[in-house]
């Protein structure tokens, strides 16, 4: 019991570290960096952490660090209605499920992950939209945030995964959690 | 898969990560503080602040270039304007000059209602000849004879003496050769002009022929007498800057300046065709 809480607690570290570092990264240098492009848009690296945490360590911890995920995104990202840790959640619990029925936890798996799963931010994004600028139109939302959002969001989740992979080989040696 | 979404697991995150979304936005609108977002941004603030730091910095490397690339867009956009207003700026010089001849060409035209022009553009001179001779763009295709005066709005230039098809040669009142019949505009003392070479080399001319007591002074006007069949009556030759008494021939000598800068010119009228009055 007091080994398997140590372990959790470790993991919870690890993890959390992860997703904080992620937050971190994606509020202050790349939000910073999308405003000196042109068409620039703020990866969503909390997604990509969440998908990474969840195809390397299962489908709860992916729900759990989904949660996280939003509630980091509430904190440091400061939008008016945070409907992230939903959609964070089941992002995680559905990859987690997915890696280990159907896909598996490589490169090319992780892209379908991130396509997928990208949708789903859009999807969230357009509802936040839409419930904060009722006059918005489709097209201009589209063009303007959803298509930069999501490709920068598959371009920078590959920052993500390769280090989480190192991560997570380094924590499944050292906790002995099964791959 | 099904069993997974039936899971107590699952239900649990699903009420959790609804409780996460739904209680800070009860808190904020109650107007509560949430503990846990003021907690992690007070944590992240030091982290953001760095990273936000490094954005601008990297931001503002690219916002150089950036800006680099605007200027230089901007420089070739204010050089081709600069090009495109200096060739303006040189066409409207050109028209100016030449606005100015045709305005001088129409006033002489109205003052000589029968004289008939052919305007030529000097396109060589004689190097070395002391001003004395031009090449000019008309020849007998437009009409242009031997012996026909050259003049401009000011007074005479000289005759033609030379003539090709589409060119001609013309030499200057200073030349040595010439001679014209020419009078003191105050005193209509009359006279032949003709060149000398010690004038010539300062662009000057000289009037012989005056009697030892010939009323002519320094400043007088000179015009042509029409005696000659080369030159109308009326047009100004020059002006009198010395007079002198040839002890030889004991005449009176004046040198005469012309009207004309020959050395300006760049436009010349050939007069090919005149009656012997003048209004």
């Amino acid at each position: 019991m007091s080994q398997q809480f140590h372990t959790a607690v470790r993991r919870l570290v690890i993890w959390g570290g992860v997703l904080f570092a992620a937050a971190i990264l994606q509020t202050s240098l790349l939000a910073r960096l999308a405003q000196a492009i042109p068409y620039g848009a703020v990866p969503d690296l909390l997604l990509a952490a969440t998908v990474a945490v969840a195809i390397f360590d299962g489908e709860r911890t992916g729900a759990l660090a989904g949660i996280a995920a939003g509630i980091f995104a509430g904190a440091l990202g400061g939008t008016g209605i945070n409907l992230l840790p939903v959609a964070y959640m089941l992002c995680g619990y559905v990859c987690g499920i997915w890696s280990t029925m159907s896909l598996s936890s490589n490169f090319p798996s992780w892209c379908v992950y991130m396509l997928t799963t990208g949708l789903a931010r859009a999807a969230v994004t357009l509802v936040t939209i839409a419930l904060s600028y009722p006059d918005y139109t489709l097209l201009d939302v589209a063009a303007h945030i959803l298509l930069p959002e999501y490709a920068a969001t598959l371009l920078f989740s590959v920052l993500i995964y390769f280090p989480v992979r190192r991560i997570a080989q380094s924590v499944n040696r050292r906790l002995r959690i099964p791959e | 898969m099904g069993k997974f979404f039936k899971s107590r697991f699952f239900f649990v995150t699903v009420i959790l990560a609804l409780a996460v979304v739904i209680v800070p936005s009860v808190l904020s609108a109650m107007g509560l503080s949430n503990y846990v977002h003021s907690t992690l941004e007070m944590v992240a603030q030091p982290f953001q602040t760095a990273f936000t730091w490094l954005g601008d910095a990297l931001g503002g490397f690219g916002a150089y270039f950036t800006a680099v690339e605007d200027l230089s867009a901007e420089n070739e956009d204010l050089r081709q304007k600069l090009e495109a207003a200096e060739d303006q700026l040189y066409n409207a010089r050109l028209l100016e000059e030449e606005n100015a001849w045709l305005r001088d060409y129409l006033g002489l035209k109205r003052l000589h209602t029968d004289y008939r022009f052919e305007v030529a553009s000097i396109i060589g001179r004689d190097a070395g000849n002391a001003l004395t001779s031009f090449t000019l763009n008309r020849g007998a295709l437009h009409g242009i004879e031997l012996g026909m005066p050259v003049l401009t709005e000011v007074g005479i230039v000289g005759e033609v003496v030379e003539v090709g098809t589409t060119w001609c040669r013309a030499e200057t009142l200073i030349e040595t050769a010439s001679s014209i019949g020419a009078y003191v505009e105050r005193s209509a003392q009359s006279g032949i002009v003709s060149g000398s070479f010690d004038l010539a080399l300062a662009g000057m001319c000289r009037m012989e022929y005056l009697p030892a007591d010939a009323d002519i002074r320094v400043g007088d006007r000179i015009l042509t007498s029409g005696i000659s069949s080369v030159y109308p009556a009326g047009l100004c030759v020059g002006e009198v800057t010395a007079v002198s008494l040839d002890p030889y021939s004991r005449t009176t000598v004046a040198e005469i300046t012309p009207a004309v800068e020959l050395d300006e010119l760049k436009k010349v009228m050939i007069l090919t065709g005149f009656s012997t009055y003048t209004e």
